[in-house]
């Protein structure tokens, strides 16, 4: 009767390794393909520029200077924060919670050149100054970026019921919003000499909410609902990212205006 | 057979308000919140909508959501008249059938629809080259900050461009 007993309770352990065991590989691999998916979604970056086009007599010149390169990691990163695993033999439930940093992978271009052609560009627009392309300016201006992050949490709810011989699987996929923060400092310099330097703070917080049915999903992506939600949640860290820059890029421009007229 | 009417009816329905681009008067646009806006509209001036019966009944039927009956209302009402193709443009619009609105566009020759027709040709390149998988966002950027910077003091434009370049960013 006891060897029985025990022969049963080895059996139950067993399954219970094997199980526990086959969960926890699924919820690896889980974080590997969702790691994989969202570092694959590419997002343009570029902006409109809005500002006002200054009609001035830019007499003076400005070139760019030392600008750091290499300021956003290469790749996106995805960690894992959060796990809870339920795990009943009729029914599985997967709740997991990610950190993600995006990086230069889903950005459509390198992000040092969008910062610099975005400067001179907007430099065009909005500056009281001539950009040149040469050191012979008047100005020579010099861009320490510090830090550049944008974050985000990523949410994943997977339920499996089992029917039989049947197994029921729900996904359900949340973003929530993302934050960027841009940290610098800018040195304008006129023949050697430092005429003005300024330590830059920015921050910018985006929501990430679906745009509207009709708009969001066209016939082709309709039955992908995950990998469009992927897409959209990669697209508004880099539109945070984005604007944040945008942002940073005028303000700094206005206050070269102030210094230098 | 009622059945089959509710069903053609829904799919009517979900047709008309599957619109991506969206008509309204520059007056009541003048009321949106631009700060939380997602949808793309085409503006119009309220005086050109008051002017022209052609345009006032294709507001009232969009409004509606009648595409039907707006279908047999410009089949009915066919002129060589800016207005006339200006609302047809708008019709295909609403019908996703941007090849046939693309086309139509061209014989808008009225100078007052001439910003209109800009933002409308770019809309309409954007969403074909969407279908045809040769799109380009930097292009479709260049050509609104063409727009705007064309423009540079209307701010309702400036409004709408911005929340355009949302939209084609998300549907790159």
């Amino acid at each position: 009767m006891s060897d029985t007993r025990d022969i049963i309770t080895k059996m139950i352990k067993q399954i219970f390794i094997l199980l526990s065991s086959s969960l926890l590989l699924i919820s690896c691999s889980h974080t590997k393909m969702l790691t994989r998916s969202l570092q694959k979604s590419k997002a343009p970056i570029s902006y409109l520029h809005d500002s006002e086009i200054i009609e001035f007599d830019k007499t003076k010149t400005i070139s760019l200077g030392n600008f750091n390169n290499q300021i956003i990691d290469s790749i996106t990163n995805v960690i894992v924060t959060k796990r809870i695993i339920i795990p009943l033999l009729v029914f599985n439930y997967f709740d997991r919670k990610y950190d993600v940093s995006l990086g230069q992978s889903n950005l459509d271009q390198n992000y040092t050149d969008f910062f610099k052609n975005s400067f001179i560009a907007e430099s065009h627009r909005s500056g009281k100054y001539s950009f040149v392309d040469s050191n012979v300016s008047d100005y020579i201006l010099d861009i320490k970026i510090d830090r550049c992050n944008t974050t985000s949490k990523y949410q994943t709810t997977i339920t499996d019921v089992y029917l039989g011989d049947y197994v029921m699987t729900t996904v359900k996929e949340k973003g929530f919003p993302s934050e960027s923060k841009l940290v610098l400092s800018v040195k304008l310099k006129s023949k050697n000499k430092v005429v003005f330097e300024k330590d830059y703070e920015f921050d910018k917080t985006r929501a990430f909410s679906r745009l509207r049915s009709s708009q969001a999903y066209t016939s082709r992506t309709f039955f992908n609902n995950n990998n469009v939600i992927r897409t959209f949640f990669i697209t508004n860290m880099v539109e945070t990212l984005s604007l944040n820059t945008k942002e940073c890029i005028e303000l700094i421009i206005d206050d070269i205006n102030k210094e230098i007229n | 057979m009622r059945l089959i009417q509710l069903i053609l009816c829904l799919i009517l329905l979900n047709s008309c308000s599957h619109s991506k681009y969206i008509l309204k008067t520059e007056q009541e646009l003048s009321r949106i919140n631009w700060e939380t806006n997602k949808l793309n509209y085409i503006p119009i001036l309220k005086s050109d909508m008051d002017k022209s019966i052609i345009l006032g009944m294709t507001n009232i039927y969009l409004e509606q959501r009648q595409l039907f009956k707006l279908k047999k209302y410009l089949k009915s009402n066919s002129s060589n008249s800016s207005d006339f193709f200006l609302a047809k443009t708008i019709y295909y619009m609403y019908k996703t059938d941007y090849t046939d609105a693309q086309k139509t566009l061209l014989h808008i020759n009225d100078e007052k629809y001439l910003q209109i027709k800009q933002l409308l040709s770019v809309d309409l390149n954007h969403e074909i080259s969407k279908e045809n998988d040769t799109h380009n966002y930097q292009q479709t950027l260049n050509e609104y900050q063409y727009l705007l910077d064309a423009n540079p003091s209307n701010t309702l434009l400036k409004n709408i461009l911005l929340t355009r370049v949302r939209y084609t960013r998300y549907n790159y």
